[in-house]
């Protein structure tokens, strides 16, 4: 391997991403005790989104 | 001041689908924020809904390691546990030299739009856009559309969360967005 960064152009893979196991992302997804439901937590978050949203260019 | 009730901040959400169905075979680079918004269960599980959609029509989800940093830095503490779990099920991309010559040329075509606009994006946006042009095809998944902006990167796909707080209709916007390769080069090579 090439031990030197370049600047100046990009690079690329040709790869793909092994398959996804959603049956588990969606198990902890899924969880109960896995985020807030309300409150200030949940306020929290929505004012992240709030910023995000304000933020656009 | 009054206790906020939970009723009071999210009351209804609907999940509008914008052409997320016409995406097929890519790999989608999920991007820190749309994991964070999974510590609300109302977002966490509309969130849900659009991974499934995604990976039931054969795209792979993977995240930048950089991502993992990003949420376990910014989560709450209660809620580390299930986000370690979370992203281990998600491919892991390694940060490399040849991404990070990416997060570079990507910084400086940013540059060439606004230079102010460089100092309030964290180097790790770039690093993960490095990465969604690092694996050809790929697609990034996220909800900070300011960015990662136009003409920069493209929209693929829109979906819009919507939902009611303080008898207030608002709307969560997620994209899915394709670097575009030309324009990228033509700024980031511009005297």
């Amino acid at each position: 391997m090439d031990n030197t960064i370049c600047f100046d152009e990009l690079k690329f893979k040709e790869e793909k991403l092994p398959p996804t196991n959603i049956d588990q992302i969606v198990k902890i997804l899924d969880d109960k005790n896995f985020g807030v439901k309300g409150g200030k937590a949940l306020e929290k978050i929505i004012e992240r989104i709030k910023t995000d949203e304000s933020d656009k260019g | 001041m009054s206790q906020t009730k939970d009723e009071d901040l999210i009351q209804e959400v609907h999940l509008t689908d914008g052409q997320i169905n016409s995406l097929k075979n890519k790999s989608i680079i999920v991007d820190s924020c749309v994991l964070l918004y999974c510590e609300g269960q109302v977002f966490k599980s509309e969130i849900r809904k659009i991974l499934r959609t995604l990976v039931n029509n054969k795209n792979r989800l993977g995240i930048s390691l950089v991502s993992g940093f990003e949420v376990l830095s910014n989560s709450e503490i209660k809620f580390r546990k299930y986000f370690v779990k979370l992203l281990n099920y998600f491919k892991n991309i390694d940060v490399n030299r040849d991404i990070l010559s990416n997060g570079v040329v990507l910084y400086r075509s940013y540059g060439r739009i606004n230079i102010n606009y460089l100092k309030s994006i964290s180097p790790c946006d770039f690093i993960i856009g490095g990465t969604a042009i690092y694996l050809k095809d790929a697609v990034l998944f996220t909800g900070d559309r300011r960015h990662f902006p136009s003409p920069i990167w493209d929209i693929v796909a829109t979906v819009y969360i919507t939902y009611k707080s303080f008898e207030e209709y608002r709307i969560l916007n997620l994209y899915l967005l394709q670097p575009n390769i030309k324009i990228i080069n033509k700024l980031a090579n511009e005297k």
